[in-house]
């Protein structure tokens, strides 16, 4: 998890460094917000991965000469088939109706992913298949 | 069946520790970053209507800084409660923490009242002049966001009834309280620079 932490820490110093130079210069301020935020994009998940990296112990990914197997064990918990994200995308699907052939098209459109989000909620309580 | 008794009472009194962290934590990070680009593309757009004004609010603009204070305190606040129901995710104890999901709730809806109300009773509109554009795009995403946030801790409960958890309750735990952090950090942002900075 180091490595991907010291990229991101890397990254965001790199960008606060610039911002500060181009905030001088400039002689605008969007361009300055940007590229602050830009800085706080690379601080935002690499502290958080770094903030992991001190409490985990080494991945397999971290050592050169793992194999396959050391890799091997519980990842997380997932569900095994799911109807949801079909169901979800269908109701997307009636909501973008709804722009072009009229409002009524809400009402199965906004049904069917009110119904796939307690759907996929639920499924995730029961944790599904593995 | 006979063995799974005694574990689980064992288990109770332990803390939960994910020994790497899990997927979907990194997903609702990475996910808080286009957010945080989005936010940041509407913070430009309020830095450069400021740098173009004479005046910050301009003359005519009646906040109401100190209600929307105190509203701002009860949405920080909001999220030390949050992690506090964490905690006690954490540690076992989902009956006192679905409590203080519930009182999480009750703060943000109350914050979310209070937009409302500045809505309606702002003489400033959004067609008014650039302040009214900024100040109504800005506080209105904002609180739709702060509002999907409620219903995301709805659906938390909905997914924390019964009397047992399960494997990936904490994760999702997790998720929503960095949301809810996330709104608190973009909303304490926004109120200064709306309300506050001259």
């Amino acid at each position: 998890m180091k490595v991907e932490a010291k990229v991101l820490l890397y990254l965001g110093l790199f960008f606060g460094i610039m911002n500060a130079v181009y905030w001088n210069w400039s002689l605008e301020n969007a361009g300055g917000v940007m590229m602050f935020a830009g800085m706080l994009l690379c601080f935002l998940p690499g502290s958080y991965y770094y903030f992991w990296s001190r409490r985990m112990k080494a991945r397999p990914e971290d050592d050169p000469n793992a194999t396959q197997t050391s890799g091997a064990g519980f990842i997380g918990t997932f569900p095994g088939t799911s109807i949801w994200p079909f169901t979800l995308g269908m109701g997307a699907f009636f909501v973008v109706l709804a722009l072009v052939f009229g409002i009524w098209f809400l009402i199965p459109g906004l049904g069917l992913a009110v119904w796939a989000l307690f759907g996929a909620t639920a499924e995730g309580r029961r944790g599904g298949t593995h | 069946m006979s063995q799974a008794i005694p574990l689980n009472s064992l288990a109770k009194q332990e803390k939960i520790v994910h020994d790497r962290p899990p997927m979907l934590a990194i997903g609702v990070m990475i996910w808080l970053g286009s957010e945080l680009m989005f936010f940041s593309g509407l913070f430009a757009a309020l830095f450069t209507i400021r740098a173009h004004l004479a005046s910050w609010p301009p003359k005519g603009t009646h906040l109401d800084v100190l209600q929307s204070g105190i509203f701002t305190i009860i949405l920080i606040a909001s999220s030390f409660t949050m992690q506090w129901a964490v905690w006690l995710v954490e540690h076992r104890r989902r009956r006192e923490a679905r409590n203080w999901i519930i009182i999480t709730m009750i703060m943000g809806a109350l914050f979310v009242g209070n937009q409302a109300y500045e809505w309606t009773h702002l003489t400033t509109r959004w067609y008014t002049n650039s302040y009214g554009s900024v100040f109504f795009i800005t506080t209105g995403i904002h609180g739709l966001h702060v509002f999907l946030g409620l219903v995301a801790m709805a659906f938390l409960l909905f997914r924390m009834r019964g009397r047992e958890g399960d494997p990936g309750e904490l994760s999702t735990f997790q998720g929503v309280s960095y949301y809810w952090h996330f709104v608190d950090v973009v909303w304490i942002g926004l109120y200064s620079s709306l309300f506050l900075l001259k």
